[in-house]
């Protein structure tokens, strides 16, 4: 099997249902993993919600392809530069319940959870591409 | 966000909905605030039926057991998928909220 599909979003908090229902669509039909569902579905919200509460950008693009390897996500939007692999503060996962500073974890868990996680800035718009192996 | 809640043993147990996401953490945060709301005392959320948490999510977890902190008692979480086990650890919030197999084994150890 091998399928790819391209979703455009608006940037609102709205979309992220229909985001979400299209990766559990294509999951089905593709037959991933339960894991791997996870995976997918985690960082796309993760990057769909950086991306519309603080991208200041238009529609945003979700590319998605699947093969009996491989899934590839590409989600692309034109907000402001951000670059998560160097731009995201640093997550505290050290410190006491009291003292531990609330946020950070999202793009935290997308580089942790993905095989591989690269970013490009191409004219005006953000490329983030995500690759997770199926079989793990 | 469904959230079921009993006593048991002094106990305040929530039994989480399927999802907890960017879409209703809101709810989700107002819902577990109004449980905890009256005072001290240990809280387990149960997962038995958590299928899908997101840092949104986690933000939440981690501002309530904050909260119980606060009052003076403990959160707990039990019952969690593989799935949601391993958020948890790469989130590092296995370190500070005690994660057990069950809710039995976690009413146990609130009694420790």
């Amino acid at each position: 099997m091998s399928e790819q599909l391209s979703l455009s979003f608006e940037p609102k908090i709205e979309e992220l249902q229909r985001l979400m229902a299209e990766v559990e669509d294509l999951a089905r039909r593709e037959e991933w993993p339960e894991g791997l569902v996870f995976r997918a579905s985690l960082v796309l919200e993760e990057i769909a919600i950086n991306i519309v509460n603080h991208a200041h950008s238009g529609t945003f693009d979700v590319l998605l392809a699947s093969d009996p390897e491989i899934v590839r996500i590409e989600v692309v939007d034109s907000g402001d530069p951000f670059n998560p692999l160097t731009d995201a503060p640093p997550p505290d996962l050290e410190s006491e319940v009291g003292e531990r500073r609330v946020g950070g974890l999202g793009v935290h868990l997308v580089k942790t959870m993905m095989d591989e996680v690269s970013y490009d800035r191409k004219g005006d718009r953000n490329h983030l591409l995500m690759v997770a192996r199926r079989n793990e | 966000m469904d959230i079921s809640s009993e006593i048991r043993e002094h106990v305040l147990v929530a039994n989480i909905g399927e999802r907890i996401d960017g879409s209703n953490a809101l709810d989700f945060q107002n819902a577990l605030s109004a449980l905890i709301d009256d005072g001290k005392r240990d809280v387990i959320l149960d997962f038995e039926n958590l299928k899908y948490i997101s840092s949104a999510g986690l933000r939440v977890i981690l501002m309530t057991a904050k909260s119980v902190q606060r009052q003076g008692g403990r959160l707990m979480v039990c019952s969690l998928s593989e799935s949601v086990r391993e958020v948890f650890k790469i989130s590092g919030f296995d370190r500070i909220i005690p994660v057990e197999d069950s809710q039995e084994d976690a009413i146990a150890a609130t009694k420790s």
